[in-house]
């Protein structure tokens, strides 16, 4: 019962539980791909944001150069004042910016800062900044990253920059020509920035051009070596916001966000399996709860199902007992407050029945007692009559030693009888009171018949009820030995086998046939008043079962002309049958 | 004493319920965390920091996505097969995952790694040596050698002859690309000598071999001594019109380049070779697309194409 119980219970919750984890990871998997493509899209707009402000401080820059520096100077005249104020904003600005350079229209560097000198050989106005600056008078124009090839490096050390071109106006004493300004901005802050966004473990973001050219990649190397691909082409194609693709076996999203003034395209890429991981470890987190909250459920749940059946199953081991031993029944009073009162109520019901059956017992007793009482008093009462009567004549004929023998053992029958009230009496009593019986009788019926009393000595203490031999002797005198002349033989015999006590009461009688051997034994024997105490054999039988229960009782072996032998097998332990006290 | 019978099988059921979950956590997050490999990492750096080097950053970066951790050890201080061994069986000692190292060129090594290679995988890097039990990474550094052969025959253009300053051969690759070399002038027919120069007065034992013989170039197999000898012909009117040839790039080595002090070097994508060599060792495809990847670059950089955006990528890499 427990265990349907939990596991009825423990069933329903999981399911419910299962069904519950299910739709809600499901659920967290849907959030969470969304979460981390906002991200993606927040990552990427913020990078862009950043570069955006970069270049706007970068052409801003440019702006202060020219519109705060130069075109306010007269490069014939201040060429010194110039370089100074243009040292002091890269200065300013030495997180950002590399070099600050004007040169004429011929290429010749007029201004820079300190040290700044053009390599032996090269023509500046062959490089691609030069030409756009000089095509284009009226626009900023920002180059992709390259290593800086103009400039002595210093220290032996090869920038990377980004240039920022202009055409402008420079005052030679009062004549205005056209020359190029050139600033250079270190591109590792275009590398800080892009590096800065974050996408995931193996996520990253990186930029292009217009046209296809890498402006920075963190995998640059990789690429270039060959050891990975990207396809720049399919990205230029993609519009901005979040894209899936598959690329190596793996699928990605590409996040893309197109800068304004340059027109450069930023590019997030990130992972959807390692997006996943976190879901996964989300998903695992729930399913560790969800099996928590089960295995918390399958305990709560056993924890129950034991309080409610454990208290059941004591009860139904009780109300089992009390088929058995009343007296050892103990129901117990626990579990919940029916329990209790059923428990209470059982025990109420107990000891109901227990007195019941201790005054069905208790009358039982003494109805057997007095029926045993009642039996043990239908001793003849003739038979004093007659005794005393024979005792009288036999004074009056001066036969004193007869009568005093008769008297004689009339008393001693008497004593063994009353026997202090006890029921059960000795084997050797129970002769005894037999050989009285036997000895008053032969000399009532003179001597017509012999009788003779066998047992070995050892058995005499065994207990016997008592006067149970004697009524069976009286029917041996009455119908047996009045058929008899003067050669009539009673011989008791006690004996003992297989833990059996058998006393036989043997005559050498008529016997009887078959169907008189069948109506004693079912009690349809006639009794005949005159001749006899009405008791006999029944009331032996009864006394033997009432007593020792039905396997004992009395056995009857007679033939016609065979005489008769009424065999009495009682326990030889002599203990009666349980609840029937002597 | 009555409430703690009462309570006593909840807690025991909720202390059995906990620990199960708590295993179960542990385990997952035991399993989700992938364990950290060592790789030791023996090369014939200059310095201990090794610098600006991509042969590090390859190695470095590919470690990096591998989750392993990297031990460096440099071979400055080692010069003989003996103290080779020592230093390997130092390393070895600490039992690591993978060793990629730069082997000498002995038999001695070889045997002894044969041995250790059953226990630790091994790659080589740069130079490989005839053992049966390791992988390789390496360049074509004959055909490197070659390519800068042809530079020399090109620029010498019929003067002859030339100069080969070469080493001790300690590791193949040098023996590769000096074949190389070789070969190109042989194959043109460019007469040459091979000379070697001790460590010690290095100007000298130079200036004795120009004595004798008037060289167009001068090839350099040892890095070190073409960045040493070109600091020399800035400042030495006698080297002005020899070229000068080296194998190997530094960071000192480009101004020369650029000035055109250096009119030609052998450079090798020492980033490709780092990063390659981890994931062979490691055993498991860079990419879905392995085979399509491309070689080990080698180029000659000289002054006219070391701006050249293909090179730019191996000779300035972008990354700090």
């Amino acid at each position: 019962m427990q265990f349907i119980l939990s596991l009825s219970f423990t069933l329903v919750a999981v399911i419910a539980i299962v069904g519950i984890t299910v739709f809600y990871s499901r659920q967290f998997d849907v959030s969470s791909q969304r979460i981390a493509e906002n991200n993606s899209v927040n990552v990427i707009d913020q990078v862009n944001i950043n570069l955006d402000n970069y270049m706007r401080d970068f052409m801003k820059l440019s702006d202060t150069a020219y519109y705060n520096i130069l075109k306010v100077a007269d490069i014939s005249r201040d060429r010194g004042t110039i370089e100074n104020e243009l040292q002091l904003l890269l200065d300013t600005n030495e997180n950002s910016l590399l070099s600050i350079a004007l040169f004429d229209k011929n290429g010749n560097l007029i201004a820079g800062q300190a040290g700044m000198q053009v390599k032996e050989g090269v023509d500046p106005t062959s490089k691609e900044w030069f030409v756009n600056a000089g095509k284009q008078i009226e626009i900023l124009h920002i180059s992709e990253p390259y290593v800086d090839d103009i400039f002595m490096p210093v220290n032996g050390t090869y920038n990377w920059v980004i240039s920022l071109s202009r055409s402008v106006e420079i005052n030679y004493n009062g004549d205005v020509q056209r020359g190029v300004l050139l600033v250079y901005s270190k591109f590792s802050e275009i590398e800080r920035i892009t590096k800065s966004a974050s996408l995931g473990g193996s996520g990253y973001a990186y930029v292009l051009s217009d046209n296809g050219a890498t402006i920075f990649h963190p995998k640059q190397q990789l690429i270039d070596a060959g050891l990975m691909r990207e396809d720049f082409n399919k990205v230029l194609e993609y519009s901005d916001g979040i894209h899936r693709e598959d690329y190596d076996g793996t699928s990605r999203l590409i996040t893309t966000k197109t800068m304004g003034y340059t027109g450069w395209k930023i590019v997030g890429v990130s992972s959807v399996s390692e997006m996943q991981t976190s879901p996964f470890d989300n998903r695992l987190l729930i399913w560790g709860l969800s099996l928590l909250v089960c295995i918390f459920l399958v305990g709560i749940n056993f924890f129950i199902s034991s309080k409610i059946t454990t208290p059941l199953r004591r009860l139904d081991r009780a109300i089992s007992a009390i088929e058995g031993d009343l007296d050892a029944v103990r129901i117990p009073i626990e579990g919940t407050y029916e329990i209790q009162h059923l428990g209470k109520t059982l025990n109420s019901m107990t000891a109901s029945l227990k007195a019941l059956m201790d005054d069905v017992v208790y009358e039982q007793e003494h109805v057997r007692r007095s029926e045993m009482i009642a039996l043990q008093s239908q001793i003849n009462p003739h038979f004093l009559y007659n005794t005393l009567d024979s005792a009288v004549w036999m004074i009056e004929a001066e036969r004193y030693d007869g009568a005093i023998t008769m008297i004689t053992s009339l008393a001693r029958l008497f004593r063994i009888s009353l026997s202090q009230g006890d029921n059960i009496i000795s084997l050797e009593k129970e002769l005894e009171h037999v050989e009285n019986y036997l000895t008053i009788q032969q000399m009532r019926y003179k001597n017509k018949f012999d009788y003779k009393i066998t047992y070995d000595e050892r058995l005499k203490d065994i207990p016997v009820i008592k006067l149970i031999v004697q009524p069976l002797v009286e029917n041996a005198i009455y119908h047996a030995m009045e058929y008899v002349y003067d050669d009539g033989e009673i011989h008791v015999k006690a004996y003992v086998s297989e833990d059996i006590l058998s006393i036989d009461v043997i005559d050498n009688g008529p016997g009887m046939t078959e169907t008189q051997v069948k109506d004693l034994q079912d009690g349809v024997h006639k009794v005949d008043k005159t001749r006899g105490s009405g008791v006999g054999f029944q009331n032996v039988l009864q006394r033997v079962q009432m007593y020792y229960g039905e396997p004992f009782g009395l056995d009857v072996i007679s033939e016609p002309d065979e005489g008769t032998t009424i065999r009495i097998r009682i326990p030889v332990t002599g203990k009666g049958k349980e609840g029937v006290h002597a | 004493m009555n409430l703690i019978k009462h309570i006593q099988t909840p807690l025991l059921v909720a202390s059995i319920m906990i620990l199960i979950v708590t295993c179960l956590l542990t385990f997952a997050q035991k399993s989700a965390t992938e364990e950290t490999l060592q790789i030791s990492v023996i090369v014939r750096e200059e310095t201990e920091d090794f610098g600006q080097s991509p042969l590090r950053h390859g190695i470095e970066d590919a470690a990096s996505s591998i989750n392993a951790e990297l031990t460096f050890r440099s071979l400055k201080d080692i010069r003989s097969e003996q103290e080779y061994i020592e230093l390997l069986s130092k390393e070895i000692a600490n039992a690591p995952d993978y060793l990629l190292l730069e082997p000498f060129d002995t038999d001695g090594l070889a045997n002894y790694l044969d041995k250790i290679s059953k226990k630790t995988k091994i790659v080589f890097v740069n130079a490989s040596i005839s053992s049966r039990n390791a992988d390789a990474v390496v360049a074509d550094n004959r055909h490197a050698g070659k390519m800068l052969g042809d530079e020399v025959v090109f620029d010498s253009r019929g003067k002859a002859p030339v100069l080969i300053i070469k080493t001790d051969f300690n590791y193949s690759d040098t023996r590769y690309f000096y074949n190389g070399v070789i070969e190109a002038l042989k194959d043109n027919g460019i007469a040459f000598d091979v000379r070697q120069i001790r460590s010690d007065d290095q100007q000298k034992q130079f200036f004795q071999l120009l004595q004798n013989t008037t060289y167009s170039s001068v090839v350099f197999l040892d890095t070190t001594q073409a960045e040493y000898f070109a600091h020399l012909k800035k400042v030495d009117d006698r080297l002005e019109h020899i070229n000068l040839y080296g194998f190997g790039i530094n960071n000192n080595l480009l101004p020369l380049i650029d000035e055109g002090v250096m009119r030609g070097v052998s450079v090798t994508d020492q980033y490709h070779i780092g990063y390659q060599s981890v994931f062979t060792a490691y055993g498991r495809p860079m990419s879905e697309d392995e085979e399509n990847l491309y070689p080990v670059k080698e180029i000659v950089v000289t002054k006219y194409n070391l701006f050249d955006s293909n090179h730019e990528s191996l000779l300035f890499p972008k990354q700090n």
